[in-house]
């Protein structure tokens, strides 16, 4: 399982360094975040440093509709620079063919013109419900896709987007179906590039339902069986267990808006935020805590430590506050670490691994408990029975 | 119920082209020959048309009876890779014999024997390669057939041969419940009964009253994989000889398959883990990538 940066704002040195320290596999550009020169400068960059990564790049068409909405924040896709295939639409437009068609070739076209190792193709989010006219129009951009980008003679693989609110995906058997028709195209893209849209960034438990979670890695299993490269954006924590499933990667980054999808990062604000706490991935937590919660237990429940190499970057003498721009460092390593450990050629043994690592993280969040230690809401074992419970319920979706 | 069987000189009666005839076997409304015709031995197949009593049903019947041959053959003759039977010199014929309404063509006769009676005679187990072999020929079928607008719905060991025939080892049969996917369905009312296939071989989809409206060629993917694992482990994945119908339906429904490893642990794990996933309850959880399963047969990953 190949881990990506999943790149946004106040970038710094944070890839850079994700790369000189050999915990990435590839990066996923943001538009909204970079002009197109500067963009073009990193991806040579990544291309010396990094000689194997892959490098793509999210055109994030599916924030198209609030183009033309007053205080979107959209960034760098209001420039120039994007607007070649960043053109203020309408829902009403693409439910013509024709206009899919120009839509795909003009941002396909873009991307040909990138130092990129894949071009990912546009496509609009599903915002409620798989059988619906979105859903109609985003199963259009992932057919017509190939055929557009054949016309290009370019040789790079082509991953169709298909990016989804975890609403949409509540229908059980919408979801069946909705997958069975994108996994019988006549001209199939050559992988997909999934994202599952909260309603907010801060919505921890839209993402972590059993529901969302056995749905994500439904869609991850299916088109894996189907014989196509499945990449995740915004995966963050469940990376590895989309990788059991079959993905073949997954990416995040540093902000929560890098570690969630939701269209709320490009809509207009709804007021100030505060910079937050640095956290520590834990691994046997299976999730981020406080850095004062990890410097208060990490000697009683030595259990918390990784043990892995950046944990130098949690100083006890500086009672565990990392600098702030090298938290997402232990954060990709965290989850390289998890994808090394729970991912592997045998499912049924990984899907084993899971659950056993649920478990035992339950049991240490017990133990913490037991010491009187009340963790903060972030940082509670609130994700785990979400987590059992999606996976019991993939491993019924799946027949597995 | 079964054909009435016109004797072998009524036959040659209506159809004097017909030099010899001997019967070959008879199965619900269907009797096959071998026959001589011109010259050259083919395989006669006589399909009894129901009865009308002039009802709307009755006739409803008789349309779709007659729409399935002639489905199957105009499937035939569009069909070219030796993986599929080929018709032979005598085009689709309407008769009467006896008062009784048949249809008669023929088809390239066979050398060999089906898969089902080679089951049930308890040969020995077929080899890698032969399975191996026997899959990348349904599996070319099914790509010619959907290429073409078919899905063929009635794969089974019954509806495979195996030949005498170093060159062309299996060849796939009767398309008479093919189902074009272009055209108008021929049930008269869709939703009022079973699909035709033999239930045993029921893909869980088929069950649904409304799968025409979805309807692919994962479901010959999923009867290739019932064939496949039949013919290698000599036993079904789901039915039980004593089972009834609703209980070999349910199964279908709910029962996963055992994996074919259990019966034929010296086949490759490649092998047997797709056939597994090819008999997954849910379309999209077969691999449909059929260029890909081709290469994967062929000795591929």
């Amino acid at each position: 399982m190949k881990l990506f940066a999943q790149h946004g704002a106040s970038e710094g040195e944070k890839i850079t360094e994700g790369f000189a320290r050999g915990l990435l596999d590839g990066v996923i550009y943001s538009p909204r975040d970079v002009s197109l020169a500067s963009l073009k400068g990193k991806l040579s960059e990544v291309e010396t440093a990094a000689g194997t990564a892959e490098r793509l790049f999210d055109p994030q068409y599916y924030s198209i509709f609030l183009n033309g909405t007053a205080e979107a924040r959209l960034g760098w896709l209001l420039e120039e620079d994007y607007e070649p295939y960043f053109q203020p639409r309408r829902r009403s437009q693409l439910e013509r063919e024709s206009q899919i068609e120009e839509e795909l070739a003009a941002a396909l076209t873009f991307q040909s013109g990138l130092n990129v190792t894949g071009i990912i193709a546009p496509n609009i989010l599903i915002p409620n419900s798989l059988n619906s006219i979105e859903s109609v129009i985003s199963k259009n951009f992932i057919r017509l896709a190939k055929s557009q980008y054949a016309s290009l003679n370019d040789t790079r693989p082509v991953y169709a987007t298909l990016a989804i609110s975890r609403n949409a995906l509540m229908d059980k058997q919408e979801l069946v179906d909705f997958i069975s028709e994108i996994t019988l195209l006549d001209n199939p893209p050559d992988g997909f590039y999934v994202l599952i849209s909260a309603r907010n960034t801060e919505a921890r438990s839209d993402i972590y339902n059993a529901d969302v979670i056995a749905a994500w890695m439904f869609i991850n299993h299916t088109l894996t069986v189907n014989g196509f490269k499945v990449i995740n954006g915004y995966s963050d924590i469940l990376t590895p267990f989309l990788g059991v499933a079959g993905g073949v990667a997954g990416a995040f980054g540093w902000w929560s808006n890098l570690k969630v999808f939701s269209l709320d990062r490009f809509a207009p604000s709804s007021g100030g935020g505060r910079l937050p706490i640095q956290r520590y991935l834990s691994l046997a937590l299976l999730n981020r805590i406080t850095f004062f919660e990890f410097n208060q237990l990490r000697t009683i429940f030595p259990a918390i430590v990784n043990k892995l190499a950046e944990d130098v970057l949690y100083d006890p003498l500086n009672a565990s506050e990392p600098q702030r721009n090298m938290e997402v460092i232990q954060s990709w390593e965290a989850v390289k670490a998890l994808n090394a450990g729970l991912v592997g050629t045998d499912q049924t043994k990984a899907l084993k691994k899971c659950g056993d690592s649920i478990k035992q993280a339950g049991l240490l969040y017990e133990a913490i408990q037991a010491r009187g230690v009340r963790p903060d809401p972030k940082s509670n074992d609130e994700h785990l029975q979400p987590l059992a419970d999606g996976l019991s319920l993939f491993k019924k979706l799946a027949e597995l | 119920m079964s054909i009435i069987v016109p004797t072998n000189a009524d036959i040659q009666r209506v159809l004097p082209q017909i030099q010899s005839i001997a019967m070959l076997d008879t199965g619900g409304f269907k009797a096959v020959y071998r026959a001589t015709i011109g010259g050259h031995t083919e395989a006669l197949k006589l399909i009894q048309l129901p009865t009308s009593d002039g009802s709307t049903d009755a006739e409803a019947f008789k349309r779709e009876m007659t729409g399935r041959v002639r489905r199957e053959v105009e499937a035939l003759s569009r069909c070219n890779g030796p993986e599929i039977v080929k018709l032979g010199t005598l085009a689709l014929t309407p008769m009467t014999i006896n008062a009784v309404d048949y249809v008669a063509y023929s088809e390239e006769f066979l050398d060999g024997s089906d898969l089902w009676k080679l089951i049930i005679s308890g040969a020995s187990k077929p080899t890698e390669p032969e399975l191996r072999l026997l899959f990348l020929t349904l599996l070319k079928a099914i790509r010619e057939v959907w290429t073409l607008g078919y899905v063929h719905r009635d794969i089974k060991p019954k509806n495979v041969m195996k030949l005498n025939n170093g060159a062309r080892q299996f060849v796939l049969l009767d398309f008479g419940i093919a189902y074009s996917v272009q055209d108008t369905g021929l049930t008269a009312n869709p939703t009022a009964r079973m699909p035709m296939a033999t239930y045993r071989y029921l893909a869980p989809e088929m069950m649904n009253p409304t799968f025409r409206e979805t309807i692919d060629y994962r479901t010959d993917l999923y009867t290739t994989a019932m064939t496949v694992y039949e013919y290698a482990a000599q036993r079904h994945p789901l039915a039980q000889d004593r089972d009834d119908l609703m209980h070999t339906i349910s199964r279908a429904l709910h029962q996963p398959a055992t994996p074919l490893a259990a019966h034929r642990s010296d086949l490759s794990p490649i092998l047997c883990q797709t056939v597994d996933q090819m008999l997954k309850k849910k379309p999209a959880l077969r691999p449909a990538n059929l260029n890909s399963l081709i290469q994967r047969m062929e000795g591929g990953s």
